[in-house]
């Protein structure tokens, strides 16, 4: 939603308001006096908005320069520019406010020095607080985008606009006051009021450690003071409304260019709100990227969870179709694993120390087939031992003995030398043989 | 009044994102343990597969090979029975068969194997029926006749192939049994 841009800009005599048209800003318009109590300028301020078709306000605001302090001091007073924390702390030392009291700005001058601004900050958060809660009331949002005094945001237009250098004094008259400013390098290091009667003499006091152009940017017609200065004076006879209106308008675009700018503040009620409701809003999408990077990775691992159950579908198929008839169970590959362990325990000896026993029967055929049929002898006793042979005979000589060792021997079967005994006319053979491994039946 | 309720919404609005950024970090903690989860689990479930269909080739291969072994302890029993079964198969006079002796089984050292021999007479046979018995025998999975003693029966004919015998075998049983089981 586009935002509508405001300036609330208070002066001596009363608060005025100036709404954007499009690119520029309406007249000032007074709304309230001065003296207005929170509520009464926050019920004015939101009467006038609300008179328009805007909804979300950005609001400049440009208090008088009654309402803020100046101080300048050098950096090295807190221990340089980096410890700006410090800053507060050493304002109170010079303000009429504690540090917790004081809402402070600040900008550095090129010397090393520290020129602090400060207001009340219990006096601008009661307003800020006012305005922005009757504005939610009625239905749209405002927003502290700038605030700051009028006069530095005159100064700082004057110096935008090259109406005045970056290094000089300036002097800007309203009603019976005489605010000077000495600028340094775009930094206001000096900023004084002083009352139109002050003489001559105090104003050369005043200006006499500077050399720098003074410009007086006055309402009227010039002073007799002015013209005593002994120095040459430019005047300018800029609307200082319109200055500031510019400036404003400017800075609402791009509050960090602000010379001084309190709603920098994150504290600051309104423009802190801003701050939190960015944090907030910040906090937000966040949340909601951190959620769709999660969805996503929640998808993804629902896609990975639906890959598994194929997969493990799958282990189901290949069980059936090894074990068909079988009953699928839990852990599949736990009962694969036991099953090729047994069907290779089943079908063969996996260890050394366990051999298949040698059958007897096939050493028996090939004993038998291989007995001699020319050499008569009767055997007593044939022992097949786990592939030793036994063979005990009653044979007519002795040497038949080693005629039928022979005839029995082959590759397969080895016998060893017969042993022969006779006892009385029978004579006896033993014969020992070993089945040997690898060899041909 | 006003303030305060103001401040106490934006600091309620912020602790709310705050909440729901914790929230959200926390689902998205769970989530992403969640794919780390599947991941492995895919991953390791694509590896069982491959096993399973690894072991399952390997499986249907060492099938197609003879058992040498067999898988469950038969009871002596049932051992009888098939030695008897076997008798008969072989033509086998049932008076013939003498006695069988089943023996406990033992473990065949630290293997996965155990043995259990039975002790088996039969009288007045012929070696053709031996044969057969043998050939009956090697039906059954992981028996074995390994041990023969044949000494000459009565009534002994002229050849040795036709004489009859009376035997003394000691068949072998080779049992898996893993040792984890």
């Amino acid at each position: 939603m586009a935002k509508a841009k405001a300036v609330l800009v208070q002066r001596e005599d009363a608060w005025f308001l100036a709404l954007a048209e499009r690119t520029e800003f309406s007249q000032l318009e007074p709304i309230c006096d001065s003296q207005a109590d929170p509520a009464e300028l926050a019920s004015a301020v939101v009467q006038r908005l609300a008179s328009t078709n805007g909804r979300v306000f950005q609001l400049a605001v440009l208090v008088s320069s009654s309402r803020v302090f100046h101080s300048s001091f050098p950096a090295s007073e807190i221990g340089g520019a980096k410890n700006s924390k410090a800053i507060p702390y050493r304002l109170e030392a010079d303000l009429p406010l504690s540090a917790e009291e004081l809402l402070a700005d600040w900008s550095f001058g090129e010397d090393q020095s520290v020129s602090g601004f400060a207001m009340d900050r219990s006096w601008i958060n009661a307003r800020i607080l006012a305005l922005v809660d009757q504005a939610k009331e009625s239905g749209f949002q405002v927003e502290v985008g700038l605030l700051s005094a009028r006069s530095l945001a005159t100064c700082q237009s004057l110096v935008e606009q090259g109406r005045v250098p970056e290094s000089s004094i300036l002097l800007i008259e309203n009603a019976d006051k005489i605010e000077m400013f000495k600028l340094e390098s775009k930094v206001p290091t000096q900023w004084r009021i002083m009352h139109s009667s002050s003489s001559v003499a105090e104003w050369k006091l005043l200006l006499a450690d500077s050399s720098d152009p003074v410009f007086i940017l006055n309402s009227s017609e010039p002073n007799d003071w002015a013209q005593n200065l002994d120095r040459p004076t430019t005047l300018l006879g800029d609307n200082q409304e319109q200055l500031a209106l510019k400036c404003a308008s400017r800075l609402l675009a791009r509050p960090r260019l602000a010379w001084i700018n309190f709603a920098r503040d994150a504290s600051l009620v309104g423009g802190g709100d801003q701050v939190q409701q960015n944090w907030s809003r910040l906090l937000t999408v966040a949340s909601v990227c951190v959620l769709l990077v999660a969805g996503a990775i929640f998808y993804r691992s629902f896609q990975l969870k639906a890959e598994t159950a194929r997969l493990q579908a799958e282990q189901g198929v290949v069980f059936t179709s090894t074990f068909p008839g079988q009953r699928q169970p839990a852990a599949i590959l736990r009962r694969f694993r036991s099953e090729y362990a047994k069907t290779v325990g089943a079908r063969a000896t996996n260890s050394a120390e366990v051999q298949t026993p040698q059958e007897a029967i096939p050493i028996l055929g090939e004993l038998v087939a291989s007995l001699p049929l020319n050499i008569p002898f009767a055997v007593s006793e044939l022992r097949v031992e786990d592939g030793a042979i036994y063979l005990d005979l009653e044979i007519q000589k002795h040497e038949d003995a080693g005629l039928i060792a022979e005839a029995l021997g082959s590759e397969r079967i080895r016998l060893g030398p017969p042993s022969t005994d006779s006892t009385g006319e029978k004579v006896t053979a033993l014969l020992r043989g070993t089945l040997q491994a690898g060899g041909k039946p | 009044m006003n303030s305060n309720s103001s401040t106490e919404q934006f600091t309620n609005r912020w602790w709310l994102s705050a909440a729901l950024l914790l929230t959200s970090l926390v689902v998205f903690l769970w989530c992403l343990s969640e794919y780390r989860a599947a991941r492995r689990n895919l991953s390791v479930a694509a590896e069982n597969l491959e096993e399973c269909q690894d072991l399952g080739a390997k499986i249907a291969a060492w099938n197609t090979r003879p058992l040498v072994a067999s898988l469950d302890a038969t009871s002596s029993q049932e051992l009888t029975q098939q030695i008897t079964a076997c008798v008969r198969q072989a033509n086998i006079p049932a008076r013939a068969l003498k006695s069988i002796s089943p023996m406990d089984s033992v473990r065949l050292g630290n293997t996965d194997y155990k043995q259990r021999q039975t002790q088996v007479r039969i009288d007045g046979i012929e070696l053709g029926r031996l044969s057969g018995f043998q050939s009956a025998l090697n039906e059954r999975e992981g028996l074995y006749l390994r041990d023969l003693i044949l000494t000459p029966g009565e009534g002994t004919n002229a050849s040795i192939a036709t004489e009859v015998w009376d035997a003394r075998l000691t068949l072998t049983q080779l049992i898996y049994s893993p040792t984890s089981q």
